[in-house]
């Protein structure tokens, strides 16, 4: 995904060059003419790129038998809602490195006293996915504009974006449907598929299940730990965890940043939903003697439960030599490697082992950068529209002397609108080499 | 009416099967989502003896966001205002998703035993407490006695 990084950047900055040379009230007609001139090819060329980066997106969050990662997938079963706003490229990633625990299919119920077989059969029963039908009543967003009789560019370049996101979505729920059907029929059906996971891993994986203390739900052991009190958490939650979204400090005094502007927007990191340590991170130590699917030369189908324990250490460092076919997860050694037990203590937010919330969404600190300058704008806007309302009166009363004043006011606001959109600028240029490398 | 989320249907249950003292809460058979809820005051308050009813509503993105809780009955508490709404940080920034309802109402009775004038959300009844604890605790029992003690011993 991404912009085209060389090309993009280069034009801009050049129409920024040609415009910044004139005098202010030029520059402030420039405004104007970049949100409605500005080059068409570039902006459709971005949108394009947004919007292949939105299809991408909702197609990494359908559930592939083939993306198997130690009898887990890639994407989430559904247990939420679907307006999931991580990377997904990011996630898949670090399940392959096998450094976040895979998406199980959770168990609705766990009982320890069900039998080997009664497990194998309620797990080869489930579908893939969650019903969607438990989220189908979106809600449609409102427009600011819905209720205008003249409607503006943006308007119906909106609706359109919209129409194309609620496309995407209904394609990727079909084609979740569809894996769903195809599952549960091979499933059904006695000829082997190599691809589907044995009866022994199944067994294997969910006869010691867990529940995850925020879902309910009961996943194979391990999980995802806190980093910092090593609660377990599974994937589908952790993905839920963000920081909060971007809004004014609470006037708390012991908060105050005094170097922090007074109107300015702040966003503080997620905590841990347990003990609400800062910077919320997880662990990950893989199963030693699971390891299937993507990243490795085990099939699921080929899964054969090792009778030894001793035996499981050495075919997994067999096996975990061949993660060559990914080029990402070369930094992380294969973590069958190492046989290291489990830790007890918390590991700091900056170990490499500890994935944070910030880390699945590279994009955090620009959106907090674009709701500040958001933010910015109305209130330009705001005090434009106060200071105006006072010219009239201010007008009326003294008559023309106030024209230094107005010259001066329009000045500044000119000045203001400026510097507004050139921070934009600013912004828009780090966007388009940080978007493009995830 | 949307499928509702295994967290939602055990909460309820162990609501049901293991109940907290001094609290209930019951799904409105309407909307399962939805609880009418009794909070009795702690001893040690202004708010002993009385029962006091809220009502809780768990929204789409439960356990993501909090669930929202009102007072229903007139309460005289700096923290509390004329509208029922509750100033709680666990309700707001500070919610959890490992929290849950069973935690949320007993933090709530907490706050019952532990009003914060400091923190403010009825100023009047702040400022009132702040000049003059005694009167504004007289007047909170007073409140209590006429709004959430059963006029029958129906309990």
């Amino acid at each position: 995904m991404g912009n085209v990084p060389t090309k993009e950047p280069r034009s801009r900055s050049g129409s920024l060059n040609s415009h910044g040379t004139n005098t202010g009230g030029r520059s402030s007609r420039r405004n104007t003419a970049l949100s409605v001139f500005n080059p068409a090819s570039m902006k459709t060329s971005k949108s394009k790129d947004k919007l292949k980066a939105q299809a991408q997106h909702y197609n990494d969050l359908v559930v592939r038998v083939k993306e198997l990662v130690d009898g887990g997938f890639l994407a989430p079963y559904g247990t939420y809602k679907l307006d999931l706003d991580f990377s997904t490229s990011i996630v898949r990633d670090l399940i392959i490195a096998r450094r976040l625990a895979p998406f199980y299919t959770p168990l609705q119920d766990f009982d320890e006293s069900w039998s080997d077989k009664e497990i194998f059969i309620l797990i080869s029963q489930m579908p893939l996915h969650a019903d969607d039908d438990a989220f189908a009543e979106e809600e449609e967003e409102l427009d600011p504009e819905d209720h205008k009789i003249h409607r503006s560019l943006n308007y119906y370049k909106r609706q359109e974006q919209k129409a194309k996101k609620r496309e995407m979505i209904d394609k990727m729920k079909a084609e979740r449907r569809q894996n769903d059907l195809d599952y549960l029929t091979a499933r059904k059906s006695s000829t082997h598929n190599e691809d589907l996971s044995l009866q022994d891993l199944i067994i294997k994986l969910y006869k010691t299940a867990v529940e995850c203390p925020i879902c309910f739900l009961y996943f194979p052991e391990p999980m995802n730990y806190s980093r910092c009190c090593r609660q377990p958490i599974c994937t589908e939650c952790f993905v839920q965890i963000k920081r909060l979204e971007p809004h004014p400090p609470h006037d708390d005094p012991g908060q105050q940043d005094s170097s922090e502007l007074p109107h300015t927007l702040i966003s503080e990191c997620a905590n841990c939903p347990y003990c609400a340590t800062a910077d919320f991170g997880v662990t990950y130590d893989p199963p030693l003697d699971v390891h299937v699917g993507l990243g490795t030369t085990t099939k699921p189908g080929d899964y054969r439960e090792p009778t030894i324990v001793e035996t499981v250490a050495e075919g997994a460092t067999d096996s975990a030599v061949d993660s060559s076919d990914e080029t990402e997860t070369h930094s992380v050694p294969p973590p069958t490697r190492h046989v290291k037990p489990r830790r007890r203590s918390s590991i700091s937010a900056d170990s490499k082992s500890v994935i944070t919330t910030d880390f699945i969404r590279p994009d955090w600190e620009l959106k907090l950068a674009s709701a500040r300058s958001r933010l910015a704008r109305k209130s330009a806007t705001a005090s434009a529209i106060h200071a105006s309302s006072l010219i009239v009166t201010g007008d009326s009363a003294t008559g023309n002397g106030n024209r230094l004043f107005i010259d001066s006011l329009e000045d500044k606001m000119v000045e203001e609108a400026l510097r507004l959109s050139l921070l934009e600028e600013e912004e828009r240029q780090k966007k388009s080499p940080g978007s493009s490398s995830s | 009416m949307a499928a509702l989320p295994k967290r939602i249907i055990k909460e309820t249950q162990r609501l049901v099967s293991d109940p907290v003292p001094g609290i209930t809460a019951t799904p409105s058979e309407e909307n399962l989502r939805y609880f009418q809820v009794t909070i009795d005051g702690p001893s040690s308050s202004p708010y002993a003896k009385g029962r006091f009813d809220l009502e809780l509503f768990l929204p789409d993105d439960y356990p993501m966001c909090a669930p929202k809780v009102r007072f229903l009955t007139k309460i005289y508490h700096p923290n509390i205002d004329k509208l029922g709404r509750i100033c709680l940080d666990v309700l707001k920034d500070n919610w959890s998703p490992a929290l849950q309802i069973r935690t949320i109402l007993l933090s709530i009775q907490a706050l019952l035993g532990a009003p914060n004038p400091d923190d403010p959300l009825a100023n009047d009844v702040a400022v009132d407490w702040k000049s003059d604890e005694a009167k504004a605790i007289a007047t909170a029992k007073e409140w209590t006695e006429k709004y959430a003690v059963p006029s029958t011993d129906s309990s």
